[in-house]
């Protein structure tokens, strides 16, 4: 009898392990969006990469001053990112301590954008802010992004590869001063309605 | 009484099975967050998509861009010029009937973008933006003053060029073979000053 | 066999039928502790407070859900909760405060096979065990609804991305022999062919590592979603890539050549507002079948292609007018297999499995070995068995309950302030509504989302609540500014409710009331009665409460163009009742 309920309660147990192992598996990615992790990644390696590029590399502090407006990010890839978040990376990247170290060395400077310019000089209760607020601003160069995605999906697996631009934009000539990217890829397994 | 030991052993069992079973209830159902994976790797949900595979054109893009750039710094109006000629990317058009427009503006964006750090042509060649883009910008900025941004007016006629090119596909069976046209054209009389084609084979499995 | 012997055995016998109905009681245990462990989830959700929805009282509808919503990320409601909240919210006119909700929910989405792995905990414990995830046809929908928000907030590259995520991949079992489409009981039926064709001429050890029907017997196709390509291609449009804008409109056409006219207008760029209607109540899910195993959509409001019939006018008379087709029945999307995700299906077919198994494994353990009266425990616990899991077998029936009946798509020309918007439903006056306030966009098109009272026959018996109709706004705000009347704060016994600041109080001064008060003294009124006019503010925390006019603490004024905009401003509400002792003293004997 001691037999019979050993085994009946190993039964059990295998039984339980398997309805368990069957939720808690090691689970696959479960999702292809774009992380933070990624957007630090990207910041990073694009700091680096304008900090070290040839035109950045030649200039000096006397140089003729670069003032850089910065645009959100232009999403047309397939995962949805928030004004704030397309707005954060631009941001980030502006004061990323490779690029704030420029700023001096070779002579760069960031303005405010246009945007948030207009909207304090239309703030109701800033009233000391009219016109003469940025009347002085005269951005040289614009620094813009563009993400982009290419997306194939079967039923259970889903992969989506993305490819984020950045460049800045000599606003005079229309010439890009520099250019790069960052891709990668995010591939998730499972249902995408379960 | 006390219990006989399977007995026991079936009680913790239960206690066990149930806590299991609770925790893979209560599991958040949010994603994990994982590694990134190589633009160049192949994944199964790729190999299963009946759509092109994008490695495919990922590579096709470096190819191109690759040899395009060695071709036009080779082209003697833009080899003997003196200082760098300005090129206007202008129209890339897919024709290919296959390749998505998100998809063909991928390879266009990367093409671009290659060209735009290579060597061989940043030395020689100086690529603007277009027109449209630069008025949207000035427009957003408020520096949009005429003559504020350059237009093709302002650049020297000798040595402004107009970058053109098609994409197109040929299928049979289950092999796929895609070119890109490339035509530079001279921006003022639209003579052209170079052609050539960049090819590349991809077999189904 | 002696005596002694006799004895000892006798002592065995009955040592092992305490053991044995030890373990039976052991099982039995097993089955209520897990039942009891299921009792909270097996809840039902809290009811939608669809009467209010019908009525078109979306402020207090969403206050309700915001209310009832769990904040536990595990609990098995926490996106139906989120899914309900956001499509009421922009039904009220709130785009930025559906905004949070939205990104929950396309986290959720966007998170591939979270049931993956709990067919089987759901058929041995309860299908309610599962993570609320929706339907396929409902998640379309809400990844729809997201890229309606992200382009009322004019983020039409958003919109793009959100409308993309709604055109996934689709399976399909495809029609019968008469070239009708599956339902989900010739499914079931095919599934437990294929079963038993299986058992009896396969070899089993190949059959173990093949596929079942449900897994393999359908084809992967496009989504069919015509909606969801129509916001797709407006997009494009709005971000000039009309390439892309095309090819969605080609795959509309193709999908739906009933439509071929509006897609021609939205491609000719003729509009600069776009109006996302919707209508009714969407079908509810019901259980049926042998122990309400299997899972149907019923309609609640009944289909038809009537089209809706829009006028633009302006105080002179109509500028336009034009009959819309239907874009969207839901009642024939959730009928359609592609868009369930059968799940029904294999929970029927696997309960079956699991107690005819464990019936089996139980029986043999115990009669093949054992005297007749283990048997019987062992039989005993076998039924149990088997009660407990034709009793759990039950389909999950929960469903988004606030999802309309029907979509249409309205591309317009609002060329200046001041044109009143008519729409209704051919032949029903009662979802009648004229919306007022819209202004030209700044630059490309603007999109709103207009939900019309839905229940029309029930309550208004083909009438639309006088708000919806009377195309006034009585109350000044900040989407449409001042009207006519002595500038006064709603609070001081007035019509306006825009967001104090230096230019709005300049206004009442100049009509001779606040003389003497201060911006900041203003605001500390506002302050003491508890009302905050900053969204960002009033969405966080408790989310965004309802409108000072109907009563709460809110004075963000919804986007003109909306049902919740036409609600708050097209009827004169009752007085202001303060709270705080300074504003019972401004406003005097008059209150």
């Amino acid at each position: 009898m001691k037999a019979a309920c050993g085994s009946a309660a190993t039964g059990v147990l295998i039984g339980g392990l398997a309805l368990c192992l069957t939720a808690c598996a090691a689970t696959p990615q479960r999702s292809s969006r774009m992380t933070a992790d990624d957007f630090d990644a990207m910041i990073a390696a694009m700091a680096a990469s304008l900090a070290h590029s040839d035109p950045v590399a030649s200039r000096a502090a006397d140089s003729p001053r670069w003032v850089i407006t910065i645009d959100r990010v232009q999403n047309l890839s397939s995962d949805v990112m928030t004004d704030a978040e397309q707005w954060a990376i631009m941001a980030r990247l502006r004061g990323a301590a490779p690029i704030r170290a420029l700023w001096d060395q070779k002579n760069i400077r960031f303005v405010i954008r246009a945007e948030r310019v207009e909207k304090i000089r239309r703030d109701p209760d800033l009233y000391a802010f009219d016109d003469s607020f940025g009347a002085e601003r005269r951005p040289t160069h614009q620094m813009s992004a563009t993400f982009r995605s290419i997306t194939r999906a079967t039923a259970v697996d889903r992969t989506d590869l993305y490819y984020c631009e950045f460049e800045i934009l000599d606003m005079a000539s229309g010439e890009p001063v520099w250019s790069d990217r960052f891709e990668y890829k995010r591939s998730a397994h499972g249902h995408v309605w379960d | 009484m006390r219990a006989s030991p399977p007995c026991r052993l079936s009680f913790f069992c239960c206690i066990a099975i149930s806590g299991l079973l609770l925790a893979g209830c209560n599991r958040p159902p949010i994603g994990e967050r994982s590694g990134r994976l190589d633009p160049y790797d192949t994944t199964g949900g790729e190999v299963g998509s009946l759509r092109v595979l994008p490695v495919a054109l990922t590579e096709f893009s470096d190819q191109v861009a690759q040899r395009l750039a060695q071709d036009l710094a080779q082209i003697p109006q833009i080899r003997n010029a003196q200082g760098r000629v300005t090129v206007l990317v202008g129209d890339i058009e897919n024709k290919t009937g296959i390749v998505s427009s998100n998809d063909f503006e991928f390879v266009r964006s990367r093409l671009r973008n290659e060209l735009l750090g290579s060597r061989y042509v940043t030395d020689r060649i100086k690529f603007v933006a277009r027109r449209a883009r630069m008025s949207r910008i000035a427009e957003r900025e408020r520096v949009a003053d005429e003559g504020y941004y350059a237009d093709p007016p302002d650049y020297d006629p000798a040595t402004t060029f107009a970058l053109n090119g098609d994409f197109y596909r040929v299928r049979r069976g289950d092999t796929n073979q895609y070119y890109m046209e490339f035509q530079l054209v001279h921006f003022a009389t639209n003579e052209i000053v170079f052609s050539d084609r960049y090819d590349s084979k991809q077999v189904r499995r | 066999m002696n005596t002694d012997e006799h004895r000892l055995l006798r002592r065995d016998h009955e040592s092992a039928r305490r053991q044995s109905l030890f373990c039976v009681r052991l099982v039995l245990s097993v089955f209520i502790c897990v039942g009891l462990w299921l009792g909270p989830g097996c809840q039902r959700p809290h009811p939608a407070p669809t009467g209010l929805i019908a009525r078109g009282q979306y402020g207090a509808a969403r206050v309700a859900l915001r209310h009832q919503m769990t904040e536990d990320r595990a609990d098995r409601r926490y996106l139906l909760d989120r899914m309900r909240l956001a499509i009421i919210t922009l039904a009220d006119g709130y785009p930025t405060a559906a905004q949070p909700v939205f990104e929950r929910v396309y986290e959720v989405l966007r998170t591939q096979g979270i049931n993956a792995d709990k067919t089987v905990e759901s058929v041995v414990i309860n299908e309610d065990l599962k993570f609320w995830k929706g339907e396929p046809f409902e998640q379309a929908l809400t990844m729809f609804y997201y890229s309606v928000q992200q382009a009322m907030l004019g983020h039409w590259d958003n919109a793009r991305a959100a409308a993309g995520n709604a055109l996934f991949n689709l399976r399909d079992f495809g029609d019968n022999e008469q070239g009708e489409r599956l339902d989900v009981e010739a499914i079931v039926r095919r599934a437990m062919i294929y079963e038993q064709a299986r058992a009896h001429g396969e070899d089993p050890d190949a059959a173990l590592h093949q596929e079942d029907y449900l897994n393999t017997g359908y084809a992967v196709r496009e989504s069919n979603f015509t909606l969801g390509y129509l916001m797709a291609a407006l997009a494009n449009q709005q971000l000039g890539r009309q390439t892309e804008a095309d090819d969605n409109y080609a795959v509309v056409v193709q999908i739906n050549p009933y439509i071929e006219p509006l897609v021609a207008r939205l491609k000719s760029g003729r509009y600069n507002t776009v109006l996302v209607v919707s209508h009714g109540l969407g079908p509810q899910k019901v259980a049926y079948g042998p122990d309400g195993a299997l899972a149907r959509f019923d309609p609640r409001w009944p289909s038809d292609d009537r089209p809706l019939i829009v006028t633009v006018r302006d105080e002179g008379g109509v500028l336009d007018r034009g009959a819309y087709p239907l874009v969207c029945d839901v009642n024939a999307m959730a009928a359609d297999h592609m868009w369930n995700n059968l799940e029904d299906v294999r929970l029927a077919k696997s309960t079956l499995g699991t107690t005819l198994v464990i019936g089996g494994t139980v029986a043999t353990h115990y009669g093949l070995h054992r005297d007749t009266d283990e048997a019987v425990y062992a039989g005993l616990g076998a039924l149990v068995a088997g009660l407990f899991f034709k009793a759990t077998a039950h389909a999950d029936t929960r469903y988004c309950d606030l999802m309309p009946q029907r979509f249409y798509l309205v591309p317009v020309t609002i060329d200046r302030p001041g044109l009143r918007v008519d729409v209704m439903i051919e032949g029903d006056p009662g979802s009648r509504m004229v919306l007022a306030g819209l202004r030209p966009p700044r630059r490309g098109a603007q999109l709103r989302y207009v939900r019309l009272a839905s229940a029309g026959q029930a309550y208004y018996q083909d009438q639309p609540p006088r708000w919806a109709a009377s195309g006034r706004i009585f109350y000044a705000n900040d989407a449409t500014g001042p009207i006519g009347q002595p500038q006064l704060p709603f609070i001081l016994g007035g019509r306006c409710v825009r967001t104090p600041n230096e230019a709005v109080l300049s206004g009442y001064q100049t009509a001779g009331n606040l003389t003497d008060m201060t911006l900041g003294e203003l605001k500390e009124l506002y302050r003491a009665e508890g009302i905050r006019w900053d969204v960002e503010q009033a969405v966080g925390g408790a989310g965004l409460g309802r409108h000072v006019l109907e009563g709460g603490r809110s004075m963000v004024t919804p986007m003109a163009g909306t049902a919740g905009f036409t609600r708050l401003f097209g009827q004169v509400h009752r007085r202001y009742h303060p709270r705080s002792d300074q504003v019972r003293q401004l406003i005097g004997p008059t209150n």
